[in-house]
């Protein structure tokens, strides 16, 4: 899907996504969508099999910047109505489906005119249940929902973040294998699903079956980004080692104007100091993040700026908010993604006009290749009740593949901006401005946008220089995107192993408010194994021979 | 605790005292209407309290909401050893118990002063505005409590910021785990002071004003008449009070301590609400969260009727006591 200006609002849960990499790697790595609930892991040659072909997509439009190993196009253009459709006809039957997905917002009233827009461009009754997903509320519902067969909706959004525990057995007992109609050429009935890449359809295979229409993520996950406005003023130079960002720290502050160098690194030390996000495989034996020196030597780094007083005290406060203080040029240089880079130019443009955002050239702590973790290639899954009859489940697949449609397209544009005219006005590069009734409609927060999507581009027409900052940060970077232990393997830790993570958070947090010293981690790393570590171990172990297919 | 007593209840009085057994058909029918109004009530609490309880043989399963409680395995004690034999459980049990004495001496008694204070002031303009500015912090979220207290005592608050225009370093108290104590406490106290203040006071307006004039006309002067008669008026509710913050005192809050628990660490911060939620919710542990919270009633109840005895010894009724018991006895001579 494309970030489109005045469409596409990134949520601050997208942010946040890419800031709490270390937790949000290593969870959605380990509790991303499972394959075995006391179920062997899955042949890979088997899981091969069941994967639908890739057929690349059509392109409407050229690039400024093409996909390079994963990471999204950016486009500065925008097609000039009337806009192609990649989809010959209405994908509906005229028949009811009830769905449910999350929403980054206030919950839009029932039979609003965007509802009625897409009911009429679907062809269909699309009875979608929005539940606002601030603060985690989506989980909540989903787990209560999920545990009684009976009010499982048609078609139901899971993000990867929101998988209630002992997920597995929920997939199992609840939803549609997906199997029969995606797997192999089978897949070709939907073109825009089908330009989906290979990886991003492995982390919909849950217990051996592909269960699940994935929504694809964004990757690269973690960058660092800077006020070059700030550092302009300031005449400081942009890091490029750990010791320039001492300096950098040390430069950037001055507590008394308010104004501190970093906020919590954390996030983007794990690229820097080349920590795996779980696992490391080293010949048959399996390595945590936790026993490596690479995550002693970021804790110590990390300990050391929070020492030095360069991080802004907020920043461990759960009632702060980070892109708040990095617009408010409280902080300098803090952990985003590139969601979150367009999302605070657009959102706090206005009010900080002089404000300019830049991403940090990716470097390593080692002095060697700077390394960025590929993140999972899903980040929400669509799920189609179980015992749906096919027939159904072949409209839900086609309405899916309508929502799947790439930038540049007609059921693009309905999808990000609504109905012209009603939901938006086209600026003078054509470009769609979306209004209030847009936003009311609970449009500007994400509804409709998650059943279905093409692989991630980015599109600014009016914020060419953000476009293009962003382009050449990614040209530079994306060579340096690797796939992590297990990249493609779908992996659910059983109920009462994965809330380790915790454990070390709270110890992470203790280490860099000084409560605790790196002296202690070794400590830290017995009780982890102790309490379910090695347990855990042996878990993935399973999935070592899935892994080197 | 009956204030009143009706026509009838004087006509069994004079009947003597009720006997046990065999004459319970009788006496339904003579208070029929009552039994009548309160069985709504009842109702309500026997379909949405009691029988949930049932639901805590999940405690003893190893619980999966996706087979239900009967799909699932019966594990016996398995999830109660695991509860004790972790070491973040009785750290967490040490947090609550000092949170909750901590709050016992400072906050409590704060209510009771403020009532006093109000309830002495002349002016009816100055009590209003009294009251409603110290009990309206009451219905803000802790959410907003938190961050007020972060905007003004945090790193980059107001304080810290006054601290080091004058060049000295900034006090963390909201950071520093050896204040942790007097900082919850503070918020409780800020957020919910003046809400107590309102039962207290609501009792204090039943106080007979006969009884001050008379310790006056003694020669009884402010404070002794404090000491003599109000104190002694307010002491039933404060021993009910008591009474039901000891059932509660396992629970120390959940919200205003989550939001608090990266700021100080996981070693103070944490207590048994919050370890529940780490350590089972989120793990979808189910059964493991179900034993500790079975764990952490039964304690409570056994507080609670060890209190309530406790306050029957020292001749108050407490929270409830059988209609011909010692107190009542003693009260009626």
């Amino acid at each position: 899907m494309t970030n489109h200006v005045g469409s596409y609002r990134p949520s601050r849960r997208d942010f946040l996504l890419g800031v709490s990499a270390v937790a949000g790697v290593a969870a959605l790595a380990g509790c991303s969508s499972g394959t075995a609930a006391g179920g062997a892991p899955a042949n890979p040659a088997k899981v091969k099999a069941l994967l639908p072909t890739q057929v690349p997509g059509q392109d409407y439009l050229t690039p400024a910047f093409p996909s390079v190993n994963g990471t999204p196009a950016i486009y500065t253009t925008y097609p000039k109505p009337p806009l192609p459709a990649s989809v010959a006809k209405a994908p509906g039957n005229g028949s009811t489906i009830h769905a449910m997905q999350p929403i980054y917002g206030p919950v839009p009233p029932a039979g609003n005119r965007l509802t009625k827009a897409m009911n009429a461009a679907l062809n269909a009754n699309f009875d979608v249940s929005f539940v606002a997903d601030n603060s985690g509320g989506y989980v909540d519902k989903l787990t209560a929902m999920l545990a009684s067969a009976q009010d499982i909706p048609d078609w139901t959004v899971i993000p990867t973040w929101s998988e209630p525990p002992r997920f597995a057995e929920a997939v199992e007992a609840r939803f549609e294998d997906l199997t029969p109609y995606l797997s192999g050429d089978n897949i070709k009935k939907y073109p825009n699903l089908a330009a989906l890449h290979t990886n991003t359809w492995k982390y919909a295979v849950f217990n051996g079956k592909l269960m699940a229409v994935p929504y694809p993520n964004i990757s690269p996950t973690e960058l660092l980004i800077y006020r070059q406005d700030i550092t302009d003023k300031l005449g400081l130079s942009i890091p490029s080692s750990t010791d320039d960002l001492l300096n950098f720290g040390k430069a950037a502050t001055n507590a008394r104007s308010g104004r501190w160098a970093f906020d919590n690194l954390w996030a983007a030390l794990g690229d820097v100091f080349k920590v795996p996000p779980m696992w490391r495989i080293e010949g048959s034996k399996l390595v945590s993040r936790y026993e490596t020196d690479e995550y002693a030597a970021a804790l110590e780094f990390n300990a050391k700026l929070f020492k030095a007083g360069y991080v802004h005290p907020d920043a461990t406060n759960a009632t702060g908010d980070l892109l708040t203080r990095f617009s408010a040029g409280k902080t300098v240089l803090v952990p985003g993604n590139l969601l979150g880079w367009q999302q605070v130019v657009k959102e706090y443009g206005a009010s900080v006009p002089e404000m300019h955002v830049q991403g940090i050239a990716p470097f390593a702590a080692d002095g060697g290749a700077p390394l960025l973790w590929r993140p999972p290639a899903a980040r929400m899954h669509n799920f189609f009740r179980k015992g749906t009859d096919s027939a159904k489940i072949e409209e839900m697949l086609r309405i899916s593949n309508f929502f799947a449609a790439p930038y540049g397209t007609r059921e693009y544009e309905l999808k990000y901006s609504g109905k012209e005219g009603v939901d938006f006005t086209r600026d003078k590069n054509g470009v769609p401005i979306t209004n209030k009734q847009y936003l009311r409609d609970g449009g500007t927060n994400g509804a409709y946008y998650y059943f279905g999507g093409a692989e991630y581009s980015l599109a600014d027409v009016s914020h060419r220089q953000v476009m293009s900052d962003m382009g050449n940060w990614l040209k530079n970077a994306a060579k340096d995107i690797q796939d992590p232990a297990f990249y493609g393997i779908n992996i659910i830790a059983p109920a009462d192993l994965s809330g380790l993570t915790q454990q070390m958070t709270d110890f992470e947090a203790d280490v860099f408010n000084g409560r605790k010293s790196v002296s202690d981690l070794a400590g830290a790393r017995k009780s982890w194994r102790a309490n379910g570590g090695d347990k855990l171990r042996d878990y993935y172990a399973q999935y070592l021979k899935t892994a080197k297919k | 605790m009956s204030v009143t007593a009706s026509s009838s209840d004087r006509g069994a009085q004079r009947a003597g005292p009720p006997r046990r057994g065999g004459r319970l058909w009788p006496r339904i029918k003579q208070d029929r209407a009552r039994y009548l109004m309160v069985l709504p009530a009842v109702l309500l609490i026997v379909v949405f309290h009691y029988v949930p309880l049932l639901g805590n043989v999940i405690a003893f399963q190893d619980y999966s909401p996706y087979v239900g409680i009967r799909g699932s395995d019966f594990s016996g004690l398995v999830n109660f050893q695991q509860v004790l034999s972790s070491s973040a459980f009785w750290s967490a049990t040490r947090n609550t118990l000092a949170i909750t004495a901590v709050q016992l001496v400072f906050f409590f008694p704060i209510p009771i002063i403020l009532a006093l204070t109000v309830n002495s002031l002349l002016s009816r303009r100055v009590r209003t505005v009294l009251q409603s500015v110290t009990y309206l912090p009451h219905f803000f979220s802790w959410v907003i409590v938190v961050t007020i207290f972060q905007q003004v005592f945090g790193g980059a608050g107001l304080l810290a910021q006054w601290f080091r225009s004058n060049g000295w370093q900034p006090w963390q108290f909201m950071t520093d785990p050896h204040t942790f104590l007097a900082l919850v406490t503070s918020q409780v106290v800020w957020k919910d002071a003046g809400w107590g203040m309102v039962i207290f006071l609501a009792a204090l307006s039943g106080v007979d004003t006969a009884q001050y004039e008379a310790a006056a006309v003694d020669g009884a002067n402010k404070t002794q008449r404090m000491w003599h008669v109000t104190l002694p008026s307010l002491l039933p509710v404060i021993i009910l009070l008591l009474i039901l913050r000891l059932g509660d005192s396992l629970t120390v809050g959940f919200e205003q301590l989550i939001l608090q628990r990266d700021s100080v660490g996981a070693g103070v911060a944490e207590v048994l609400d919050t370890f529940v939620y780490y350590r089972g919710i989120l793990n979808g542990d189910w059964g493991f969260a179900a034993a500790a919270g079975l764990m952490k009633g039964v304690v409570s109840l056994l507080l609670v009727l060890g209190a309530n005895k406790l306050a029957h010894v020292f001749g108050q009724a407490g929270i409830y006591q059988r209609h011909d018991a010692p107190t009542q006895r003693k009260r009626r001579r």
